[in-house]
């Protein structure tokens, strides 16, 4: 196994589209966050009760630094699906054709390298918070977001990776499965959100939300603005359904793989 | 000694039956030339042998085991399969090092293989900047990277020039003077009767013919026995 996560490790650190996805997951992280306390200050009239002097609202702020996970899914996907489109999965499974302990390999560094981008990303995300907050002085929020945003990256991190290399297990289409996950994760799941918002605690997104433990009620005239997270699940419930999620898509990426005849 | 066996192989994909209960041996220290037309089920069958794909019935043993159950594959068999093996945005040394890496080889055997088949010199040039030919080689060199005693090439000398043909041929007669079993599948009729010491001919997924290739073809030429045994089949 040891063998075969070293090769996994080369994989991905020898692709310049890693730190690719590294950076993709540092913008949107800062474009979430920098102008997060801003739009709030900007739309207050709009948003009934939105104040940045509400701590829950600036930890909001903070929160949005989590942004870049979209992009640990993209890793999760093109790493296994790159290898089935340009044939290298041949090499690997000629080195080691124990498929599940490939797969196991696989999902160990994907949830590593989805800890590494989060983490990474989350972090600079912050710092675009902060710096975007400094021009309100009288917004504060505690210690525990920041812990709750690093517990939030590391378990994002680790599981939606692991989500991805199920989904480009699952669709041979690299292209069509990484498209089909920015569209998922960027238009539907904000969709089911707004027009069924009891449902949006059980997506990925969702339990995100649920692990920063940041609870907001902004309620507007315009539907599309409002924001309501205080049925979410709370930090361990929401850790637990993110670990489910990783078992049954684990499992499903593994059942793909040890079926599939290599093309 | 028969070292790679084909016992009752059968692979159906959908209601296409692409290889049809396949009995056949290859003997050890040999070259056998696997030969059928296009779309006769040779590609299949070496990946059925080499557990890249799952036979619907019997199957294909090396060393009396199928190839997900030999310990350290790559030492013990070096593969050529046609769709590839490597990422093609990484340079050659890149993708040699990550294979070595899943076997347990050193890095610098990377190199070692890469000097084999002449290629050191672009070892950090990128694969998708290669021709057809120098794939072929880097795929040989995947091939060679655990310094196998048997080798399964799958169409080695698609793509190839008449010079790198011939250094094919050299290269291989090279491998089977050190006692290596090779099984090379081909259609390149006259290329494989100045290579190949035994033949196995299918044609739609059966076996059609085996043995040496003197026997086979008697007095006349491989094409000319080819031919006549997959019209009379």
């Amino acid at each position: 196994m040891r063998n075969l996560l070293k090769s996994e490790i080369r994989k991905v650190i020898y692709t310049k589209s890693f730190y690719g996805y590294l950076a993709g997951a540092i913008f949107l992280a800062l474009l979430a966050s920098f102008p997060a306390a801003y739009s709030i200050h900007a739309l207050k009239s709009q948003l009934d009760g939105a104040s940045l002097m509400d701590p829950q609202l600036v930890a909001g702020v903070y929160g949005k630094a989590i942004s870049g996970y979209l992009f640990t899914m993209i890793l999760g996907i093109a790493l296994i699906g790159n290898e089935y489109q340009s044939g290298q999965i041949v090499s690997t499974f000629l080195a080691t054709p124990q498929r599940f302990k490939v797969l196991i390999a696989k999902l160990v560094v994907a949830a590593c390298a989805g800890i590494f981008i989060m983490v990474i990303s989350t972090l600079v995300g912050f710092g675009g918070a902060y710096l975007g907050l400094s021009h309100y002085p009288h917004a504060t929020a505690g210690l525990s977001i920041f812990l709750n945003l690093l517990l939030a990256a590391v378990i994002s991190g680790a599981v939606i990776s692991i989500m991805g290399v199920a989904i480009g297990a699952l669709v041979r289409n690299v292209k069509v499965a990484q498209v089909g996950a920015i569209i998922w994760l960027f238009v539907v799941e904000k969709l089911i959100v707004v027009f069924w918002a009891t449902g949006g605690k059980f997506l990925p997104s969702g339990l995100i939300v649920g692990m920063l433990n940041v609870h907001i009620d902004l309620k507007s005239s315009e539907r599309f603005l409002n924001i309501s997270t205080t049925n979410y699940f709370g930090v361990g419930a929401s850790i637990a359904l993110m670990l489910a999620y990783a078992t049954v898509f684990a499992f499903i990426g593994s059942w793909i793989t040890l079926r599939r005849d290599v093309d | 000694m028969s070292i790679i066996e084909f016992r009752g192989l059968t692979k159906a994909y959908k209601d296409v039956v692409a290889v049809n209960n396949l009995t056949a041996r290859v003997e050890a220290g040999r070259i056998t030339g696997f030969l059928g037309p296009n779309g006769a089920g040779k590609s299949t069958t070496l990946k059925c042998l080499l557990s890249l794909a799952t036979p619907n019935s019997g199957s294909g043993l090396i060393h009396g085991a199928p190839y997900q159950a030999l310990v350290n594959p790559m030492r013990q068999v070096g593969a050529v399969i046609e769709s590839g093996g490597y990422n093609p945005s990484l340079s050659a040394i890149r993708n040699l090092e990550i294979i070595a890496a899943a076997a347990g080889i050193p890095d610098a055997r990377a190199l070692e293989v890469l000097e084999l088949v002449e290629l050191l010199d672009v070892a950090p040039k990128k694969v998708k900047e290669f021709s057809l030919g120098m794939k072929q080689r880097l795929s040989l060199a995947t091939a060679l990277l655990g310094d196998p005693e048997i080798l399964v090439l799958d169409e080695p000398s698609n793509g190839l020039d008449p010079i790198g043909i011939a250094w094919l041929r050299t290269f291989l007669k090279n491998l089977a003077h050190d006692g290596r079993t090779i099984l090379i599948s081909s259609h390149q009729l006259a290329e494989m009767q100045n290579t190949v010491d035994d033949v196995l001919i299918i044609h739609k997924g059966k076996l059609i013919t085996e043995g040496s290739m003197l026997d086979v073809i008697g007095t006349g030429t491989l094409e000319e026995a080819f031919i006549r045994l997959v019209e009379a089949s």
